[in-house]
C-alpha cells in the first residue's frame, strides 16, 4: 500500500483508501498498535513512534463514514484538472484523524462549520488524459 | 556563535518582469547590495541563493556573470522561506567562524508560470483534492471567524492598511490606496478571500551582504546586527489541530526570542508573512503581539499601523509590496535594515531599535507550512 500520499505514477488517491458499506462510504486509513494514533491516508511507518525510536504494528483501520466539518471553503480559482468552484473541507472523524476532501456542494448557505458531513463517492477532476478523477467527498447532513 | 553583522541590503522593485532573464534580477539585486556594503568580489566567501521555482543552479547562473565563482555556492529551496532559508545559512556560515563575509540573495519569476494559484507539489494528497493556498487560509480565516467573531472587514482592513504602506514604498508592486469597500468587492478567490486578499503574482529579487562582527567595522558605522536566527520545520500532525494557531510561527519565534534575548514587547517593528489577508491577523498572536483571539482590535485600532503601538509591514507586506516566493524573506531583511538606519522615506517607523522578520510558508500535506524562519535585528 502507498504510504503517506506518495505514489509510484502521477496518480489520485486510488483504490484501497476506502470501501463502500450498507451505510455509506468509509476512508480505510492506519492505525498504529503501539500508540494508538490513526492516519488517513494509510501509512507504513508511524511517524510518531519512529521518531521515538520505538518498533510500531501498523494496521488498517475503517473510519467512520460521518464526521465533523472543521473548516470549509468555496474555491473560485484552481489548476485547470479541477472544477471551480466547488467546496472543500477539512472533516474531523471520531477516530481523531482530519481529512481534506471536496464537498458536494458550492453553495456556501448549506454549509457552517461543526455541521455534520458524510462521505460518499464522486468526481474531483478531470485529468490531463480527459479521464474524470473519483473520489471521497462530503456531502452536509442537514 | 559569533556575532554576525548586516553591511549591505539591496532590491529590486517587485512587478512583473516577463522579458528579463531571473538570474538577471539576482544579479542587480546581489550588485545593489555589494554597493550598499561597499564590498569587493574577493570580499565574498559564499554565496546563498534561495528560490522556489529558480530552477538548477541559480546561484550559479547570478555569480558567474560578477566572477563570482570558485566559493561554495548553495542553492535552496524551501517554498516561500526560501530566501529567508539562504538567510539563515549564511548567517550560520559567519557565526560558526566558517567564513567572514558572505551574501544571501532571493530570486523568483513568477509572471513565468502564466498566473493564477502557485502550482502545488502533485505526490501532495491534498494537492490532489483539490487543495489551493488561498483555500488553506481562507479554512483558517473561516474558522476564526467562527471562534472570534471576526468579520469579513477586518480582514480587508489589513489590505488596506497594506496598500497603505506600499504606496509610499518604491519597490513595491501595488503602490494604489483602497478601501474597505474596494477590497471586499473585488472577486472571490476562496470564499471568504477576494483577490485584493491576495498576495499577487509577481517577481523581483533581494539580496544582503553578512560579515562577521570584528569585520563589520571595515565596512560600515552602522552595522545591523542579527541577535536571533532561526528555521524551523513543521510538526506532522494528521489528528485535530487548531488551525488558528500557526504551530509553526508559535514555536520558531518562542526560538528567536529566547536567543535574542528580547520580549514581543520589545520589538519596534515587524515584516511578517502576510501572503492572505487572514495571515497577518494570525500571526500579530502567534508572534506574541497580543493574546489569541485579540487580533482584530489590533486591526480595528490601528496598533500595527506605521505610527502604532508595534507597527507590522510598513513595507506594504506581501499582499501589497509584492510576493516573489524565494524571495520574500530577503527583502523583509532588506526592509528592516532600512527602517533600523532610518532610511525609510515616507514610510518610516519613528526610531525603531529592534525589529523582527517572518517568513513562513509551503502547503504540504500535515504540517501546518513546510518551513518558518524568523530573524531578530538591533541597531
Amino acid at each position: 500500500m502507498a504510504e503517506g500520499g506518495t505514489r509510484n505514477k502521477v496518480s489520485y488517491p486510488g483504490e484501497g483508501f476506502w470501501s463502500e458499506e450498507k451505510d455509506g462510504l468509509h476512508l480505510i486509513g492506519s492505525h498504529c498498535t503501539k500508540c494508538g494514533q490513526n492516519y488517513f491516508p494509510p501509512r507504513e511507518i508511524c511517524p510518531e513512534c519512529f521518531a521515538k525510536g520505538v518498533e510500531a504494528k501498523i494496521e488498517p483501520i475503517q473510519l467512520s463514514s460521518r464526521g465533523k466539518l472543521y473548516s470549509y471553503s468555496i474555491v473560485h480559482v484552481a489548476p485547470k484538472r479541477f472544477n471551480p468552484p466547488y467546496g472543500i473541507g477539512y472533516v474531523d472523524f471520531p477516530e481523531k484523524v482530519r481529512v481534506l476532501g471536496q464537498l458536494t456542494t458550492c453553495d456556501p448557505k448549506q454549509l457552517k462549520v461543526d455541521m455534520e458531513v458524510q462521505a460518499e463517492l464522486g468526481r474531483i477532476a478531470v485529468d490531463e488524459q480527459g479521464n474524470e478523477v473519483q473520489s471521497y467527498k462530503f456531502r452536509p447532513i442537514d | 556563535m559569533r556575532d554576525v553583522a548586516i553591511i549591505g541590503v539591496g532590491m529590486i522593485k517587485f512587478g512583473k518582469y516577463p522579458d528579463r532573464l531571473l538570474s538577471s534580477m539576482g544579479r542587480d539585486a546581489v550588485l545593489a547590495a555589494m554597493k550598499d556594503a561597499g564590498v569587493q568580489p574577493k570580499d565574498i566567501q559564499a554565496a546563498y541563493s534561495g528560490s522556489l521555482h529558480g530552477g538548477s543552479l541559480l546561484g550559479q547562473r547570478i555569480f558567474k556573470d560578477l566572477g563570482m565563482v570558485g566559493m561554495p555556492i548553495n542553492n535552496m529551496e524551501n517554498a516561500c522561506s526560501s530566501g529567508s532559508s539562504a538567510m539563515r545559512e549564511a548567517w550560520l556560515g559567519i557565526a560558526s567562524g566558517l567564513y567572514d563575509a558572505a551574501i544571501a540573495v532571493g530570486s523568483e519569476k513568477l509572471s513565468a508560470l502564466g498566473g493564477g494559484v502557485l502550482p502545488m507539489e502533485r505526490e501532495d494528497i491534498e494537492a490532489n483534492e483539490g487543495m489551493v493556498m488561498p483555500a488553506l487560509y481562507a479554512m483558517r480565516a473561516r474558522r476564526y471567524m467562527e471562534d472570534f467573531g471576526a468579520k469579513p472587514e477586518h480582514f480587508a482592513k489589513v489590505v488596506v492598511k497594506s496598500r497603505k504602506c506600499a504606496s509610499k514604498n518604491p519597490y513595491a508592486q501595488f503602490t494604489k490606496e483602497t478601501t474597505v469597500e474596494e477590497v471586499l468587492n473585488s472577486r472571490m478567490i476562496a470564499d471568504p478571500l477576494t483577490l485584493f486578499q491576495c498576495c499577487p503574482t509577481g517577481d523581483g529579487a533581494a539580496a544582503v551582504v553578512l560579515c562577521s562582527g570584528d569585520k563589520a567595522q571595515k565596512y560600515t558605522t552602522r552595522p545591523i546586527w542579527i541577535k536571533g536566527s532561526v528555521l524551523v520545520s513543521g510538526r506532522f500532525i494528521n489528528g485535530f489541530r487548531d488551525m488558528t494557531t500557526p504551530e509553526i510561527t508559535v514555536r520558531g519565534s518562542k526560538l528567536a526570542y529566547e536567543m535574542a534575548g528580547v520580549a514581543p514587547k520589545d520589538v519596534d517593528l515587524a515584516e511578517v508573512h502576510d501572503a492572505f489577508s487572514i495571515a497577518e491577523l494570525l500571526y500579530y498572536e502567534a508572534l506574541g503581539f497580543c493574546k489569541h483571539g485579540e487580533a482584530i482590535r489590533l486591526i480595528d485600532e490601528g496598533a500595527t499601523d506605521i505610527n502604532g503601538r508595534i507597527p507590522v509591514n510598513p513595507s506594504g507586506g506581501l499582499l501589497s509590496k509584492g510576493h516573489p516566493v524565494g524571495t520574500t524573506g530577503l527583502a523583509q531583511i532588506t526592509e528592516v535594515v532600512w527602517q533600523l538606519r532610518g532610511e525609510a522615506a515616507g514610510r518610516q517607523v519613528k526610531d525603531p531599535k529592534i525589529g523582527l522578520t517572518h517568513c513562513t510558508g509551503g502547503g504540504i500535506y500535515g504540517l501546518d507550512h513546510g518551513a518558518c524562519s524568523i530573524h531578530i535585528l538591533a541597531k
